[in-house]
C-alpha cells in the first residue's frame, strides 16, 4: 500500500531536551492512523515537522513521496490541519474564515464547507469567532481543516469540547472521507476514540516510537486478564506456573485474577489440573495497552 | 471579500487606520484653520521682541511668517511619529503577534510561501499609511480653504509624499523586529526605542553640534521634516531611506523564513 507519510530517523532537540529521536513512521493511503502518547511524548513535534512549521535536526520526512524540506508549499496544498491548541482569528466570522482559508487553498466552491458546517451544527456563522463557545470554535476549526478536501488530514485532539452527538457525526464524516480516499493522521489522548475509528495506531514515548500496529495486533500482544473463581480456596501456587504471567491478584479467597500473554491452550492445561468453577476472559482495552507501555511502577509494563 | 493575506491584513487594521486617518485629518484641518490667528499673534510677539531676538529664537522671520513654515513646524515635525506609532502597532502584530496568538498554525500550513505572506502584509500596512497620509492632506487642504490661507498644493503634496519613504523605513524595520523577536512586546519596544532615539538625536543635533555627525545615523535626519515645503525634495535622502528600508525588509524575510513556529 502506498505510503502517504514516511519518516526516517526524524530527530528534534529543544536545547538539551530530546523532543523526537530517530522516529520511523509510516502512514498508508486511505487509513485512519492514530498517534497516541501523553503530552511531551513528541506527537505535536512530529506533526509540526510534517507541516513544515519547524525543521528537524536530522532525518527525513516524505509526504506523498515529496521531501518536506524541498517541496513544502506543494505538500501543504495536500494537507488539512486542525491544531490541538486551536486558535482562530477571533475578529472574523466563521464564514469569513472559511472564505479566507478556502481562498488560500484556491477553493472557490464553498459547498463542502457549508455541508460540513451543517453536519457539525456550526451555529452563528456570521458571528465573530471570539464570541463563540469552545465547542463551536472546535467545529469551525474542523471545517477550515477539511473544506478543501485535503488528501492528508492531520487532526490533533479533534474531539476536544465536542458533545457526544457531534463526536459521533465527526467519526462518520471521517469514515466517509477515508472511503473517498482521504488519509487521516489522528493524534489523541482519548483512547476510546482511537479504538473506535483508527485502522492502525502508533504509541510514542519520550520521543521514540514504541509500537505500531492495528488495534487487533496490539491487543494480541497485550496480556489478557483472566478471572478464575473456585468452589474453595484458590490454588494460587498452582497457577504461578502459567507462562508469561505478569500479574496475579487474589481479591477474594476463592478468586484469582491473572494477567498473562500465555496462549489459551497453555492456560487450559493448568486449569485441567486445578479446575475453576468459572472463568472470565476479559478483552484488554486499548487504554490498558497504552498504559502498559507507559507504566513504570505499576502492575505490568510491556517490553519495548 | 477576504481572499488573500493582503486583504485580511488590510481588514484587520481598518479600525486603527481609520482612527489615525480621521484623527490626523482633523488635526491638520485645525492646524491650518487656526493659522491666521496664530500668525497674527506671532507677528505681534515678534514685533515686541525685535528682529534679532526673534531670529535667534525661531529662525528666519520670513519663513515663520509663512503658512508653509507654520505647517512644517506644527505638522511635519510630529507626523512621522504618529505614523511610526501606527506602523509599530501593525508590524509588531504581523509576525510576533500572530505567533503569540497561535494563528500561524492556521496560516502557515496553507500552500503559500512565507516571503509572500510577509510581503502581502507589508503592502497592506503601507497602503494603510498612504490612506492616512491622504486623509492628512485632505485635512490640510480643507483647513486652508476654510481659513482662506494660500498654500502651494504641489509643495504640500510633495511634503506629504516625503513622509512615505520614512514610513517605508519604519515599516521595514518594524517587520524586521517582528520577525526576529518572539515576543510582540519586545518587537514593539525595540522598534519604538530606535524611532524615538532617532527622533531625539536628530532634534538635539540642531542645538548640540557634537551630535550632528551622529544624527546621520537617524532615519529622521533623512526625513527632513517638512523640507519639500521649504527647500524642495532631497532625492538622495529618499534613496537612503528606501535603500536601508529594503535591507531591513530582506533581513525580515530571511528571519521569517528561518523562524520555527513552536507550539
Amino acid at each position: 500500500m502506498e505510503s502517504v507519510v514516511l519518516t526516517n530517523g526524524l530527530t528534534k532537540h529543544y536545547g538539551k531536551t530530546i523532543a523526537l529521536q530517530d522516529l520511523d513512521l509510516e502512514v498508508r493511503r486511505g487509513e485512519i492512523f492514530g498517534f497516541l502518547g501523553p503530552n511531551g511524548a513528541g506527537k505535536t513535534t512530529t506533526i509540526r515537522i510534517l507541516l513544515t512549521l519547524i525543521k528537524p535536526d536530522s532525518g527525513t520526512a516524505m509526504i506523498f513521496g515529496s521531501d518536506i524540506k524541498k517541496h513544502g508549499q506543494r505538500i501543504r496544498r495536500l494537507i488539512g490541519y486542525l491544531p490541538g491548541e486551536l486558535s482562530l482569528y477571533d475578529n472574523l466570522t466563521p464564514r469569513q474564515l472559511f472564505q479566507y482559508t478556502g481562498s488560500l487553498n484556491n477553493v472557490e466552491d464553498m459547498s463542502y464547507a457549508e455541508e460540513l458546517s451543517e453536519r457539525l451544527q456550526v451555529s452563528n456563522v456570521d458571528q465573530n469567532i471570539g464570541s463563540l463557545s469552545q465547542g463551536n470554535k472546535q467545529k469551525v476549526g474542523l471545517v477550515q481543516a477539511m473544506l478543501h478536501r485535503p488528501a492528508l488530514l492531520i487532526l490533533d485532539e479533534p474531539t476536544n469540547a465536542l458533545d457526544p452527538l457531534i463526536r459521533a457525526e465527526l467519526y462518520e464524516i471521517l469514515r466517509e472521507a477515508c472511503e473517498a480516499g482521504m488519509t487521516i493522521l489522528f493524534s489523541s489522548h482519548v483512547l476510546a476514540e482511537a479504538e473506535a475509528i483508527c485502522n492502525r495506531v502508533a504509541i510514542i514515548r519520550e520521543g521514540r516510537l514504541t509500537r505500531v500496529g492495528t488495534i487487533t495486533e496490539l491487543k494480541e500482544i497485550a496480556p489478557r486478564r483472566v478471572r478464575l473463581t473456585f468452589d474453595n480456596d484458590a490454588p494460587v501456587e498452582a497457577y504461578r506456573i502459567v507462562p508469561d504471567l505478569s500479574e496475579m491478584q487474589q481479591p477474594e479467597p476463592n478468586v484469582i485474577e491473572i494477567m498473562t500473554r500465555a496462549a489459551p491452550e497453555d492456560l487450559i492445561q493448568v486449569m485441567a489440573a486445578h479446575p475453576p468453577r468459572d472463568v472470565v476472559w476479559e478483552e484488554v482495552s486499548l487504554e490498558e495497552i497504552f498504559l502498559g507501555y507507559y507504566q513504570t511502577r505499576g502492575t505490568y509494563n510491556y517490553d519495548v | 471579500m477576504m481572499s488573500s493575506v493582503f486583504s485580511k491584513t488590510f481588514y484587520d487594521q481598518r479600525w486603527s487606520m481609520g482612527g489615525f486617518a480621521v484623527g490626523l485629518g482633523i488635526l491638520t484641518f485645525f492646524i491650518l484653520y487656526l493659522y491666521p490667528s496664530v500668525a497674527e499673534a506671532q507677528a505681534e510677539i515678534m514685533e515686541g521682541m525685535g528682529e534679532s531676538i526673534a531670529e535667534s529664537l525661531v529662525g528666519s522671520m520670513a519663513l515663520v511668517g509663512s503658512a508653509e513654515a507654520y505647517l512644517s513646524f506644527q505638522l511635519f515635525s510630529f507626523q512621522p511619529l504618529y505614523l511610526a506609532i501606527f506602523l509599530i502597532i501593525e508590524t509588531s502584530s504581523t509576525v510576533a503577534g500572530e505567533e503569540r496568538d497561535k494563528t500561524f498554525d492556521i496560516l502557515l500550513t496553507r500552500p503559500i510561501e512565507r516571503w509572500r505572506i510577509l510581503l502581502e502584509k507589508a503592502l497592506a500596512i503601507f497602503l494603510g499609511v498612504v490612506i492616512i497620509t491622504l486623509a492628512t492632506t485632505i485635512g490640510a487642504v480643507a483647513g486652508a480653504i476654510a481659513a482662506d490661507v494660500e498654500l502651494n498644493l504641489v509643495d504640500l503634496a510633495l511634503s506629504m509624499l516625503n513622509t512615505l519613504p520614512f514610513a517605508f523605513w519604519v515599516l521595514c524595520f518594524g517587520l524586521f523586529c517582528s520577525a526576529i523577536f518572539r515576543s510582540r512586546k519586545t518587537a514593539a519596544l525595540v522598534a519604538t526605542a530606535v524611532v524615538v532615539a532617532g527622533y531625539m538625536l536628530n532634534s538635539l543635533s540642531e542645538f548640540v553640534l557634537s551630535l550632528v555627525t551622529w544624527s546621520q545615523f537617524s532615519p529622521m535626519y533623512y526625513y527632513g521634516w517638512g523640507a519639500p515645503l521649504l527647500f524642495g525634495m532631497r532625492w538622495d535622502h529618499i534613496g537612503i531611506l528606501l535603500g536601508t528600508g529594503l535591507v531591513f525588509l530582506l533581513l525580515a524575510i530571511i528571519a521569517f523564513q528561518r523562524r520555527e513556529i513552536v507550539s
